[in-house]
């Protein structure tokens, strides 16, 4: 008989890093939070920036991270809080609250990290964070070139965790007030440095820019703009490129009120909606592979889901038609996205593989996502803004 | 000149011999290597795996390499469901067959057994997964409770306000969760009562997907503890409320 102890299977694997990594790698990112408490090895090997990258790289599905849930947040409320809309399964996602700022704005998502602004009592912006909910992992931001009173001043982040372990912090900010011209400096976290003024170009009024709205996806970091023609940078080469923006559709002369910009594997979107006094139009754009132009994908008619929820209650109060947070994620069939949409409490999305309105996420009969604060009458009076939030546990 | 029926001897840690097709025996890189470097006629030897788990590895090479090479009519959904099957056996077996498909580098059936191991435990607590693993709790209480407490979120079933949908649970994940003790926990499906073993069982099969909406909703009650909770079923569709006290 053999008077050796015993060491059983599991324990043997418990003992190699190598295989114990192996099966963690195939878990999901909640549970290995929740195995930090198991021993202050395993604390260790969870923590450890090479695994990771490697367990976020896991996550992948055909080159694409797939988001866990929407954030939504109010727009212009500063509190740290926010709803929480699962994609895939329920998630938890602590609030911003660690961050120890009286205020906050989130600035952009990007495939599991946020950029972020604080703001002091008075609402000034008294910093920016980069930082990854699910670990709580935040860090300030520090720029060589800080920004000028009265002068503006926008950050967004490109990073791809499938592509490269690194970030970069790309920086507009204007040189002189109202001169409409901009420079741009890049902080690439693989050299923890700056490049200030890699481009020095000047925009329109008339172009309407909106670079507090940048979308990163195919390695390129991409502005919103309300005019006809928008820009956005090729990251890699750090060259910035023009892009056509949807021009307005002829014969329609209604303004308009809000472009919703985002991506969804690997494609660009922009909804487009029109003032008017009840207005439920969505016009859905992709834009085509080679930036040439955009196609109009689909005019939805949100108002056709009030047939199939009767419980929406949509267009009851004027010029605030009831829906707003619209998003893009992908769907089952890779090609085809959906488009995700808050309306009255609700999340509904449209599924442009079979054109069908579903519901996505309904908080339960008489329940309805939309905290109620003090400064709105009306439900519909909120506006709100998604993120996407990838569980992920990536260390940076 | 390669033939397909040339056999290759494996000799197990437990004396045990095997004869089989090279085709079969070359999915171990493992094998493949020692096969290519020594003598072709020789017996290799797999000191680290015993009879009985090589017995299983070598059906599993096989049904791969035949269906791969179209020898048996499988498609890829039977092949999948056949690997779900192969790797339904007890924990121990299981762990054996990671170690034994780590040392024989079959990478496909490390990924299955890994695989399989990481969604039995990832709805444990702590607790468990030291007791699987033997695993000796090297934390003080006070550093153990400042992690727990820092991820919180992580441990949560339950909590806030929202709605869940329950998936994939452990069985006794349901019993053991924490309610906060200011929430009010609502539980709204159809009519009949069920126990909530019987919920988290029903919640395990992926067939959950026919949605309706409860005829009557319950009126929020407060409990201490969701096992006293007396729910409604149809469950097809359940909904855990949350309303946070004020």
């Amino acid at each position: 008989m053999n008077p050796k102890l015993m060491i059983s299977s599991a324990e043997k694997i418990g003992n190699n890093q190598d295989l114990l990594a192996q099966i963690l790698l195939r878990l999901p990112a909640k549970s290995l939070i929740k195995f930090k408490c198991v021993s202050k090895q395993w604390l260790s090997l969870i923590s450890n920036p090479q695994f990771c990258l490697s367990h976020t790289r896991h996550q992948g599905d055909e080159g694409f991270l797939h988001p866990t849930a929407l954030l939504l947040k109010v727009q212009y409320i500063v509190s740290p809080e926010f709803d929480v809309v699962p994609l895939k399964h329920f998630s938890q996602v602590p609030f911003f609250d660690y961050i120890s700022t009286s205020g906050l704005n989130i600035l952009q998502s990007c495939n599991g990290l946020f950029v972020c602004e604080a703001l002091d009592d008075d609402l000034n912006v008294s910093g920016y964070f980069i930082c990854n909910p699910t670990t709580k992992q935040f860090k300030k931001l520090s720029f060589l070139q800080n920004p000028i009173k009265d002068c503006e001043f926008y950050v967004s982040l490109a990073f791809d965790p499938l592509q490269s372990p690194h970030y970069k912090i790309i920086v507009v900010r204007e040189v002189l007030e109202n001169s409409f011209i901009f420079e741009l400096d890049i902080y690439a976290s693989e050299s923890d440095s700056w490049k200030i003024a890699t481009t020095i170009f000047e925009t329109k009024e008339e172009a309407c820019m909106a670079f507090e709205d940048a979308v990163f996806c195919n390695g390129k970091l991409h502005w919103n703009s309300y005019g006809n023609q928008s820009l956005y940078l090729d990251v890699e080469k750090e060259c910035l490129q023009m892009m056509p923006m949807p021009t307005k559709l002829r014969g329609n002369h209604r303004l308009e009120i809000y472009r919703y910009f985002g991506e969804s594997g690997g494609r660009l979107y922009l909804a487009v909606t029109y003032h008017a006094f009840i207005d439920l139009d969505l016009y859905v754009h992709q834009m085509a592979s080679d930036y040439s132009h955009w196609f109009l994908k689909h005019r939805l008619n949100v108002g056709d889901a009030m047939k199939v929820f009767p419980e929406l209650n949509l267009g009851c109060h004027p010029f605030k038609s009831g829906f707003s947070g619209v998003s893009f994620v992908g769907s089952e069939r890779k090609e085809e996205a959906k488009v995700v949409i808050w309306t009255d409490g609700k999340i509904i999305c449209y599924d442009f593989n079979d054109g069908a309105w579903k519901m996505m996420h309904d908080p339960g009969p008489g329940l309805k996502i939309g905290t109620p604060f003090e400064d709105f009458n009306h439900l519909h009076e909120q506006r709100f803004i998604p993120y996407k939030y990838f569980e992920s546990v990536y260390v940076f | 000149m390669g033939s397909t029926s040339t056999k290759i001897k494996l000799r197990t840690s437990d004396q045990k011999v095997f004869e089989v097709e090279k085709a079969v025996a070359v999915q171990s890189q493992t094998i493949k290597y020692i096969y290519e470097n020594g003598c072709p006629d020789s017996v290799i030897h797999v000191h680290s795996v015993s009879g009985d788990i090589l017995s299983k590895i070598l059906d599993y090479c096989k049904k791969h390499v035949n269906s791969a090479a179209g020898k048996e009519d499988i498609s890829p959904e039977e092949l999948y469901e056949w690997d779900a099957n192969f790797v339904k056996v007890d924990q121990n077996t299981l762990f054996d067959l990671i170690l034994a498909a780590n040392c024989l580098k079959i990478e496909s059936l490390l990924d299955l057994t890994c695989q399989t191991v990481a969604n039995m435990i990832k709805g444990k607590r702590p607790e468990e997964i030291r007791t699987t693993f033997n695993i000796k709790n090297d934390y003080t209480i006070e550093a153990e409770e400042a992690v727990r407490r820092e991820n919180k979120w992580a441990f949560d079933m339950l909590g806030g306000v929202g709605t869940m949908v329950i998936e994939e649970l452990a069985d006794d994940t349901m019993s053991k969760c924490v309610t906060n003790t200011k929430s009010r926990v609502c539980v709204i499906a159809a009519n009949q009562i069920v126990m909530m073993r019987s919920i988290s069982k029903l919640a395990n099969k992926k067939s959950i997907d026919v949605y309706k909406q409860p005829q009557n909703p319950t009126t929020p009650r407060i409990k201490e503890s969701v096992k006293q909770r007396n729910v409604g079923t149809g469950f097809i569709e359940l909904f855990f409320h949350f309303k946070c006290k004020m």
